[in-house]
């Protein structure tokens, strides 16, 4: 068997491992404090809202473009640009705009037509 | 016991303090023991650079992507924490000096045959490797990865500090 080195023997056996309870709380002590917890109630609500209310917008920027400018594709164009990147972001933030148990229900409707 | 891993996971999705609490109870001893061998035995520094590193860890743990060990990780945040900790000094030593005020000296060393003495007198590097493989057990790979060297740089470290070691130990 392979004889270990001098130093390496003597700095394993020297080694210093300290361990006591007294760190561990001071640790847990200096963490920053916790991240408030929402409820899947609260989150849920909070995203319906949200997107409830993002629908509304869509339909009054439409009735407002559909009365004051029939038919200008550039105006059209310039409010698809702001609120295409909101949508996203929303979209990110609250999950899919369309639900995924409504998506399921399309998806299976599909599957049963054929 | 459960594992690291799982024990990560359960900070990371639900901030369970426990948990987090755990994962400081295994690795104190060798983000401690580190630190204070390299701090050349001011443990209460050592300490406070180890409590820092620690709330580095828990504020980094999102990061932590499981590629190398949670020590080897542990080791890396503790070793960039230690850097820190040098600039400080390098820096609070120059301000005494511009003062003219004393000047933070090199810790002082015993006769040469103290195996804590000696290791004060290697570079910093040669130290480092040396106390994370062979008075942690890390491997070269490990090692080197929580030093931020290659591989072949971590073994011309530890020959030369160990042959430096047998110089003065005499052994």
């Amino acid at each position: 068997m392979q004889e270990r080195d001098p130093i390496e023997e003597r700095m394993h056996t020297e080694a210093l491992a300290p361990r006591d309870e007294a760190f561990t709380r001071r640790v847990l002590a200096g963490l920053p404090p916790r991240r408030p917890v929402r409820s899947r109630v609260s989150r849920r609500s909070f995203a319906l809202s949200m997107r409830a209310g993002l629908a509304l917008a869509v339909v009054v920027g439409a009735q407002w473009w559909l009365a004051s400018k029939p038919g200008d594709v550039e105006s059209l164009l310039a409010v698809l640009l702001i609120v295409a990147p909101i949508a996203a972001a929303i979209s990110r933030l609250c999950g899919p705009w369309i639900p995924a148990s409504i998506q399921r229900l399309v998806w299976r409707a599909g599957r049963d037509w054929r | 016991m459960e594992t690291d891993a799982a024990l990560i996971a359960r900070v990371v999705r639900d901030d369970d303090r426990a948990a987090f609490g755990e994962l400081v109870r295994r690795h104190q001893p060798l983000v401690r023991g580190f630190l204070r061998r390299m701090l050349g035995g001011a443990h209460a520094l050592a300490d406070d650079v180890a409590q820092e590193t620690f709330i580095k860890a828990y504020r980094g743990l999102r990061g932590f992507r499981g590629g190398a060990s949670f020590s080897t990780w542990l080791c890396a945040v503790a070793a960039n924490e230690l850097r820190a900790e040098w600039r400080r000094q390098k820096r609070r030593a120059e301000f005494l000096e511009e003062e003219g005020g004393e000047s933070v000296g090199e810790p002082a060393c015993g006769d040469g045959r103290d195996l804590v003495a000696a290791l004060q007198r290697l570079s910093e590097m040669q130290r480092a490797a040396l106390v994370l493989c062979f008075e942690h057990g890390l491997t070269h790979e490990e090692a080197a990865a929580a030093l931020g060297c290659p591989v072949g740089t971590l073994k011309s470290h530890i020959s030369r500090g160990k042959l430096r070691l047998r110089e003065w130990l005499e052994v």
